[in-house]
């Protein structure tokens, strides 16, 4: 049998027109990195991209809290937790600033850090950057952050460095080129509020495999390296 | 009257779309369960494409490029395979559709599954992935809430983002008191929260036994070697990270340049989709984990799948390779909202089914899909990806003609038609004498229940008796107004 590769890629190229200066036209465009049209509602910045993020959070089903610096985190958590009723373990991203930071508002928990388990109630996690246009938070996987953190447990509690705020999606991956230098982590993910589903009945349920709820924290601060 | 779940009785085959439409439109249920479409994700998508200024800019521009994709799709293909292969991951290359279930299986043999989880996918649908490896001992679990109640239900999908639509909310309470009592959950739950409880439940401990987690993808980014999910539940990334092999199934024309493009198709896709500015969460998945992550799965494979598509990619039906299989083509189709996805008999249904079928199941099974549209044009004005999709499938009768598909009687009614059509004044003639003939034939009933060679039309309903006179008379009679009456308008 023909090597299929071959096969696929013959019958292609016998569909396309073989103009000359094809192959530059592709590498210029992977390596431009050019952005198409950005809408306008993207373009923002400063205290008008942390009211987009906050607003269109909220319209995600999310909810976003403000915090004036890391000092303010573990009592926060506490306080919503409290607030949601929810006693079982809490997981955090084992990110040695979180880890750092003072655990005795955190006592009334079962705290552990690393990969969450499936018995955990709670995961705290540290985004790589936030998108206003449509209130969303990027995290990718790394040497300590689990991605399991933003799915297993029922609670996700976003931390998101308020310096690491963005525009658009496009602002965004100029970021992570340059933080990853032009690698791509194993898994990035844009999260736009908690999990939900609408397939029975086109009814909409939260909390469908994914997080039922999701709280974002925005730390204000340069404790956290921009990225 | 039919029988609660009477789609399952309904045939797999796009040869027994008229007989499936009846059916379809004399069951309640399903009835019930079609008309929240329209209002539900038409409603929505309307509204989100009125609240971004830039909607049809960012369409024109989505548009582009795929067409520029498609127009260098070897060169991103191979670019696409170079960084899968850099990242630490695997691409197979499958030519049809049983390839791609062997290139499947044989990884699974090789860490020796016995179970896998799998986020949606479809074309896992179109390839039969689930009854292959079931025949293999290889026990595949669908995770995507809708998939999962329709693999109870023992269905495939009736439409490309809800599965289950076709289901109301008491027949899928029936599904998991039937086959959740062997967990030992032996309650008949009516809430839709508990139902969706008790799926989260059970599918929690399956994500976590799976020896491969199988999903597929919106896009491919040739630029970083990455494949993308787009969903709402988190399904498909508890299926993707847990088990220790991530297979990924997709169609060659799923590629696109950069991750740049990938944002510019995002800001569209769930607009068309759902109406969201964004879906819940959307995944980019780049090779297996890197030696220090701390989770992630250890091998990536990616399956290439042309299964007919290089072949569009030759035809007059092209473009149909920009769709990014939204189902907003589908939502407002006054056919696919009336008859349902599972009367097509096909993995793809309504206006995009049409186009896609006649290439993936053979244009002899599934040539009545062309004709399954009154060309209203709905389908073509809410595409986010500008595909003329009445003009395809125009594409596919002229084709289903030209190669002596259609019957002889049809054939040689269309050639007289056209033999007058060509004529204006006898067409004329020959329309003023009939009208005036039905005029008067009709004039009590003012409709026909029965008219010779009309019987295809009056077997399920009345024809209308036409007004006296044909319409070009009536046109001619008002051309003789002076022009200026008309000039002020």
């Amino acid at each position: 049998m023909a090597d299929p590769r071959a096969q696929i890629l013959d019958r292609i190229r016998a569909a396309v027109a073989a103009e000359p200066g094809r192959a530059a036209a592709v590498r210029a465009r992977l390596s431009g990195h050019e952005p198409n049209l950005v809408p306008a509602r993207a373009q923002v910045a400063g205290a008008s991209a942390r009211e987009a993020f906050t607003s269109r959070m909220g319209a995600n089903a999310g909810t976003v809290q403000q915090l004036d610096g890391v000092a303010e985190i573990f009592p926060a958590i506490a306080a919503y937790l409290r607030a949601q009723e929810v006693t079982g373990p809490l997981r955090l991203q084992p990110d040695p600033l979180l880890c750092g930071l003072e655990r005795a508002p955190l006592a009334p928990w079962e705290v552990a850090e690393g990969v969450p388990e499936p018995g955990d109630a709670t995961g705290v996690s540290v985004a790589f950057a936030g998108i206003a246009e449509t209130g969303s938070l990027l995290v990718h996987s790394g040497d300590n952050a689990p991605t399991l953190m933003n799915f297993l447990p029922e609670t996700h509690i976003a931390i998101l460095p308020a310096r690491r705020l963005v525009g658009a999606l496009e602002d965004g991956w100029e970021r992570l080129r340059r933080a990853r230098n032009r690698q791509m982590p194993r898994t990035v993910n844009l999260i736009s509020g908690p999990s939900r589903t609408a397939d029975i009945a086109m009814t909409m349920i939260m909390g469908a495999h994914g997080p039922k709820r999701l709280h974002v924290l925005l730390v204000d601060g340069d404790d956290w390296p921009k990225t | 009257m039919t029988e609660p779940g009477s789609a399952q009785r309904m045939q797999r085959s796009p040869a027994a779309f008229h007989d499936n439409a009846e059916q379809a439109l004399n069951d309640p249920q399903l009835q019930q369960a079609l008309r929240q479409i329209a209002a539900g994700f038409g409603g929505n998508r309307r509204r989100a494409a009125a609240a971004l200024p830039e909607f049809d800019a960012l369409c024109d521009a989505s548009a582009a490029i795929k067409d520029h994709t498609l127009d260098h799709l070897d060169l991103y293909l191979e670019e696409f395979e170079r960084q899968v292969l850099a990242a630490g991951g695997h691409v197979h290359w499958c030519a049809d559709a049983a390839a791609a279930r062997r290139a499947v299986l044989d990884i699974c043999r090789e860490v020796n599954a016995k179970t896998v989880t799998k986020g949606k996918s479809m074309v896992a649908e179109e390839i039969g992935l689930n009854r292959f490896l079931e025949a293999h001992d290889i026990a595949p679990v669908e995770t995507d809430l809708g998939e999962y109640i329709i693999q109870l239900a023992e269905e495939p999908p009736s439409h490309i983002i809800g599965p289950a639509i076709h289901k109301t909310k008491d027949q899928v309470s029936d599904l998991f008191h039937t086959h959740h009592r062997a967990y030992g959950k032996t309650e008949r739950l009516e809430d839709g929260g508990a139902l969706v409880a008790e799926a989260r439940e059970l599918l929690r401990q399956k994500y976590i036994d799976a020896d491969v987690g199988i999903t597929g993808a919106n896009f491919l980014v040739a630029e970083t070697g990455s494949t993308v999910i787009v969903t709402n539940e988190g399904n498909g990334d508890l299926t993707q990270s847990l088990p220790p092999v991530h297979i990924v199934i997709a169609g060659i024309e799923k590629v696109v340049p950069t991750l740049e493009d990938t944002a510019t198709l995002l800001r569209v896709l769930a607009r068309s989709a759902t109406g969201q500015e964004m879906s819940v969460y959307t995944t980019f998945s780049t090779g297996p984990k890197r030696k220090s992550d701390l989770d992630g799965p250890e091998a990536f494979h990616v399956i290439l799948l042309d299964n007919g598509r290089s072949e569009l990619l030759h035809s007059t039906k092209r473009d149909i390779l920009r769709c990014i299989r939204c189902g907003a083509c589908m939502n407002h189709c006054p056919v696919y909202t009336a008859v349902g996805g599972h009367s097509y008999g096909t993995t793809y249904m309504g206006p995009m089914g049409a186009v896609f079928s006649p290439q993936f199941d053979g244009l002899d099974t599934a040539k009545s899909l062309p004709f399954a549209s009154s060309f209203c044009g709905r389908c073509e004005a809410v595409c986010p990806m500008r595909i003329p999709l009445p003009a395809l499938m125009r594409e596919w009768r002229e084709d289903a003609f030209g190669t002596q598909k259609i019957s002889s009687r049809e054939r040689w009614a269309m050639r007289v038609w056209a033999w007058v059509a060509r004529r204006p004044r006898l067409y004329r003639m020959a329309a003023d004498l009939g009208v005036r003939i039905l005029a008067r034939a009709g004039r009590d009933r003012g409709a026909f229940s029965y008219l010779p060679l009309g019987g295809g039309w009056t077997r399920a309903r009345d024809f209308p008796a036409p007004e006296a006179t044909s319409f070009m008379a009536a046109w001619r009679a008002t051309e003789r107004v002076p022009e200026k009456e008309h000039s002020d308008g």
